[in-house]
């Protein structure tokens, strides 16, 4: 996992929680990593250890933490460290969306070692589409349930996602329905 | 080979592929504009200067169409004008339509620039690198963000490092310091330190261990702990650590106790060890403290020797010793307790001291009991009577001091208790013999003063009656026997005088008299009243006496010729034939002070050794022969040594036997500040005959119930120029008194019928107070010689006192100081005047005598000296008397005759002084200066009365 989720995971902890919080999650993932360089790779069990090790402390479902997680990793991490990239990915809701599987085309490109997930948007109108979401990763539909409704804070877009095809429901990949309120013409 | 057919893009493909391209014609106007480029440039427009709307900043080439060509190999980098954005791209010459087209995108270095142009990534091509450049740019500034984040971190944790060092640092300084602590301990601690491990061998062992075992530095260390013991537990320690590391069992662990070390030197260490074991370690250990105990040792065994000392000394000694508490109760007592009062000590002990003391004493005993207790005082030493255990009492010195505890507070007494009922008989006896020895004393007193009255007053009538004989005619033979009558009687008298002394000086009542006297003259009387006897014996008597010697002195005239008298006399006595001499002279003197020497020699029988080692013992002669021979009471010599020591002086002698004897004894006086010329005459010590021409004046009451008392008496004061009147009792004295209030001075016998003298003086005192009239001089008359009857007299309200019988000299000595005489009596208001008078002028610096003119006409005259001196005494009488009379009737020349001669002759005979107040007087007289004349005669009288006496000294001495 890019260094940049974990480390999002690390800023929203510590900015909801407190340090000492984060320390104690730490520990019990048994995660001894002062710094994640955000462009870097980490093992995946490192996320999930986290992730768990989260849920175990502050006594919160996954699902509500890795939602949480991706709303807070548009609206705080991309937002503030990458806005100028965030604001040139487009315009509108739907021009970000449409944007999406490009974007991590480009990512694969320059970071060769990443694994990033692949989206593809299909059925696309002036306030739905459906974002196909394809991960070797098991678990994250959450997480990108939560970045969908943070990029529709980013955009003041009123969003509605659905998963309706799931990998744990036994398809072969996740499918979220999105609707939004359109507001501008894309 | 296939032909391929030539590429072609519809406008709107071209449009999308390359949104920022432009076009221009060999004239360099612009003929195509792409659709981004438009909207980022909208002031460019078809038709525009390509040079005008772009700068080519590379490659360096003219901008014409030509060179532009020319350079389409390169890479075109051109500017908007204003420098808004940058374009990177190609250009293409397009030789169909002869125009060159510029395929190019923007080149943004900053993710901000694009949103500065309005641009999005939909507006660049799929394949433009520069959306991924822009990735590439925002990865790239993501990787300079965690770069500053960590660096961030790792300054975060290099301070913290620095921190944790310093507390590192710190932490090992303070280790070395309490490791640095712990040995310094180690090495000074007073006590040995020791620490083994469960082997028992020694792991520490600080200097103290050593040098108590007698070992090297480090030698220990290593060795099994048992080398430090002797057997057995030498053997079985290695045990007794076993034991406890398998049980847990301990033994001294934790405690103390005294056990012996052996030194390497193999002897043994008494030592109190302490065990503790050491926690913390991986193995256990233990240490031991080891203290020296031989000095303590030492003491105790001194303590005990010391102890066991005391309470010998305790057991043994002959008083009790006991302790009480405050309340007076037995708290220890010692074995003499059972000695002395026979009663058991564990009986006595813890009963009231008081049980034990007589009824009558306990109120004295609890009082000074309860004084050291309340410590008023702090030291009781007083004597009870003490009851033993078979009912008697017995004396008991009680001596004791309060006894304080640490603090200073009293816990009650200690002390000692001696049996002095020996003692106390001996005391009680004692008590009874001195008061027998006192009553004895007493008895013999009141005998002595018996015998002095019965003695004295039929002398009193003896002596009386022969000095009145010897105013009778008498065939020559009758005035011898007379004479040797009256020698006789004096004799008893002085040896009744002898007698008295001496009993007065057993009394220690004999008291000097402090007067002013003419110390010349005294010396000279004695030679005068003994020169008969020596003539008798024809033995040579002379005196010489210190030139500087004053003539005017402080002290006791009558004794000091008293002492001269026995001396002198017993030389006399004891000469045969030969000489007797007596010298007078100054051995030291102060202005206030004059320590005169007398030296009597003779050539007389001398001294034997062995009586001169008894010699002023009372009643010693040199022997019974010598008290045959000679007579005498044997009392002289002592009354005199005792004389002269009361005068503050000593008596010494030196004698050969058969060759002669020399004493010699020194007293002091009293300076009287005045030049050496006489003022006052003594008239105590004047001879009889002298005394005969003194006369007194004034009305005498003698009380006298004797009848040959008051003859004698009346007779005496008759000559000397008074009316008496007698009294024959107290009665008629009072009674003669209240009649005729005009007497001058009474003479009071003490003894008298009916009233008696001392009665009738406090009747008389108490008359004066009423009658408010002065008190009359009253003189005691007693024959009762005592010191004590003298004071009884004066407490009686006399004045002063005469022994009978009656002297001349004591007489004329006491009538002095109470009536005025006749020839003083008209000078006596000008005393002072006088005496100044006498001494006026040059004169009294000027020597009475010149001895150089003295010499020369004495040995001119020869033995026709003596005679000039009487023709020279006369002439002076004469001169004054005519003066006198002269004086009244006004005949200033026959006075200036009078002292013309009196001067010429004075002059003649060396008579320095009077020559020269002669001379002033006529000088006076002529010139006519009359003031104090009679005085300055009566000046003239004395010092040529002065001058006379020293003139007949000088010719004795000579």
């Amino acid at each position: 996992m890019y260094g940049m989720v974990n480390k999002a995971l690390e800023d929203m902890i510590i900015s909801q929680h407190g340090e000492n919080v984060w320390e104690r999650i730490k520990d019990a993932a048994g995660v001894d990593i002062d710094i994640f360089v955000s462009n870097e790779g980490y093992p995946d069990e490192i996320t999930y250890n986290l992730i768990g090790a989260a849920h175990e402390i502050l006594k919160l479902p996954v699902a509500e933490i890795l939602e949480a997680f991706g709303t807070h990793w548009v609206l705080h991490t991309a937002l503030e460290g990458y806005g100028d990239l965030m604001e040139a990915g487009g315009n509108t809701f739907l021009e970000f969306l449409l944007n999406l599987p490009n974007f991590h085309s480009r990512v694969k490109l320059i970071f060769p070692s990443l694994t990033p997930p692949c989206f593809v948007c299909t059925d696309i109108d002036n306030s739905s589409l459906r974002l196909h979401y394809y991960s070797r990763r098991n678990g994250l539909s959450r997480f990108v349930v939560g970045l969908v409704k943070g990029l529709g804070m980013m955009f003041s877009t009123p969003v509605q996602v659905e998963l309706i095809m799931s990998l744990a429901a036994g398809d072969d990949h996740d499918v979220f329905q999105i609707d939004w309120v359109k507001t501008e013409s894309p | 080979m296939s032909t391929i057919a030539p590429l072609s893009l519809p406008p709107s493909l071209f449009e999308s592929v390359f949104p920022f391209h432009f076009a221009f014609d060999r004239t360099l106007k612009l003929t195509h504009i792409g659709r981004v480029l438009a909207r980022i440039y909208p002031e460019l427009s078809i038709g525009a200067d390509f040079v005008a709307a772009f700068r080519i900043d590379s490659p360096r080439s003219a901008a014409d169409f030509e060179a532009i060509v020319a350079n389409q190999h390169m890479l075109f980098v051109v500017t908007h004008p204003e420098g808004r954005f940058l374009l990177r791209g190609q250009m293409l010459y397009l030789p169909d339509s002869d125009h060159i087209v510029f395929l190019c995108s923007p080149w943004v270095t900053k993710l901000d620039s694009l949103k500065a142009l309005g641009l999005s990534l939909k507006d660049f091509a799929l394949h433009d690198p520069v959306v991924d450049l822009m990735q590439i740019l925002q990865s790239q500034n993501t990787a300079l963000a965690d770069l500053k984040r960590l660096t961030t971190k790792l300054a975060q944790q290099k301070a913290a490092l620095k921190e944790a060092n310093q507390k590192l640092g710190q932490q090992f300084q303070e280790l070395e310091q309490a490791q640095a602590m712990t040995r310094s301990i180690l090495d000074t601690a007073p006590d040995g330190i020791i620490t083994i491990n469960a082997s028992g061998i020694i792991e520490v062992a600080n200097p103290m261990v050593e040098r108590l075992f007698g070992y090297e530095a480090g030698e220990l260390v290593g060795s099994n702990i048992n080398v430090l013991m002797p057997s057995p537990e030498r053997e079985h320690h290695d045990d007794y650590i076993n034991h406890y590391i398998r049980t847990g069992e301990r033994r001294i662990l934790g405690s103390g106790r005294e056990v012996l070390g052996l030194h390497k030197d193999g002897s043994m260490i008494p030592l109190y060890l302490s065990v503790g074991e050491v926690t913390g370690g991986d193995h256990p250990r233990f240490t031991g403290i080891l203290h020296d105990i031989s000095k303590p040792k030492q003491a105790e065994q001194a303590l005990r020797e010391s102890e066991k000392r005391y309470r010998s000394v305790v057991d043994n000694i002959k008083e009790v010793i006991f302790q009480t508490d405050v309340e007076g109760h037995w708290t220890f007592l010692n074995p003499a307790w059972t000695e002395i009062t026979g009663f058991d000590i564990d009986a006595s002990v813890g009963h009231q001291f008081l049980e034990f003391v007589h009824p009558d004493d306990r109120e004295r005993n609890d009082a000074l009991f309860h004084s050291l207790i309340a410590r008023k005082m702090q030291y009781s030493r007083h004597e009870s009577r003490y009851l033993t255990k078979s009912g008697d009492y017995r004396w008991i010195e009680f001596i004791a001091r309060g006894t304080l505890d640490e603090d200073g507070y009293i816990i009650g007494t200690s002390g000692t208790l001696n049996d002095v009922t020996e003692r106390h008989k001996a005391a009680e006896a004692m008590e009874v013999a001195k008061e027998a020895a006192e009553t004895a004393n007493r008895a013999k007193s009141a005998f002595l003063a018996n015998m002095s009255h019965e003695i004295r007053t039929p002398m009193y009538g003896v002596l009386g009656m022969l000095d009145l004989l010897t105013e009778a005619e008498l065939a020559p033979k009758y005035r011898d026997y007379l004479h040797t009558a009256q020698r006789s009687a004096k004799l008893l008298l002085n040896l009744i005088d002898d007698i008295l002394d001496f009993s007065r000086i057993e009394a220690g009542a004999l008291n000097l008299e402090h007067i002013k006297f003419d110390l010349r003259k005294t010396v000279q009387d004695v030679i005068t009243l003994l020169s008969e006897k020596a003539r008798h014996k024809a033995i040579r008597l002379s005196s010489v006496i210190d030139s500087t010697l004053p003539y005017y002195v402080c002290g006791d005239p009558n004794r000091l010729a008293q002492v001269l008298m026995n001396l002198v006399g017993n030389a006399i006595k004891f000469t045969e034939q030969g000489s007797v001499k007596l010298w007078v002279e100054i051995e030291a003197q102060t202005p206030d002070w004059l320590r005169v020497v007398f030296i009597v020699e003779d050539t007389g029988i001398g001294i034997t050794p062995e009586v001169q080692a008894r010699l002023f013992q009372p009643f010693s002669q040199a022997d019974n022969s010598t008290s045959r021979r000679f007579g005498g009471s044997g009392l002289g010599l002592m009354i005199a040594k005792h004389l002269v020591e009361m005068m503050g002086g000593g008596i010494q002698f030196i004698s050969t036997p058969g060759q002669g004897s020399t004493f010699w004894f020194n007293v002091w006086f009293t300076q009287t500040g005045q030049a050496e010329a006489a003022a006052i005459p003594s008239p105590g010590g004047k001879s009889l005959e002298e005394a005969n021409s003194l006369r007194f004046r004034g009305r005498v009451l003698l009380v006298e119930d004797n009848e040959i008392n008051q003859l004698v008496s009346s007779k005496l004061l008759g000559r000397l120029g008074l009316d008496v009147d007698i009294a024959v009792n107290g009665q008629e004295a009072l009674s003669a008194i209240e009649v005729d209030q005009e007497y001058d001075l009474v003479f009071m016998d003490c003894h008298l019928p009916g009233i008696d003298g001392l009665e009738a003086t406090r009747l008389i005192r108490q008359q004066e107070r009423h009658r408010a009239v002065g008190p009359v001089p009253i003189i005691a008359l007693t024959a009762s010689a005592t010191e004590s009857d003298r004071q009884a007299c004066l407490a009686a309200g006399m004045d002063d006192y005469l022994a009978k019988p009656l002297e001349s000299n004591k007489l004329i000595h006491t009538l002095s100081r109470w009536l005025p005489r006749l020839s003083e009596e008209s000078a006596r208001h000008q005393e002072k005047e006088e005496e100044s008078t006498i001494l006026s002028g040059d004169a009294k610096d000027t020597p009475l005598i010149d001895l150089n003119r003295f010499e020369e006409i004495r040995a001119l005259l020869g033995t026709d000296f003596p005679r000039m001196i009487d023709i020279y005494e006369e002439l002076g009488r004469g001169a004054a008397t005519e003066m006198k009379v002269n004086l009244g009737s006004g005949n200033l020349e026959a006075m200036v005759n009078a002292v013309h001669q009196l001067k010429g002759s004075s002059s003649n005979l060396g008579a320095k002084r009077l020559h020269e107040i002669c001379r002033n007087l006529e000088n006076d007289l002529r010139s006519r200066k009359m003031e104090n004349l009679e005085s300055r005669i009566d000046g003239i009288a004395i010092n040529h009365e002065l001058t006379c006496k020293q003139l007949r000294r000088l010719l004795d001495q000579a």
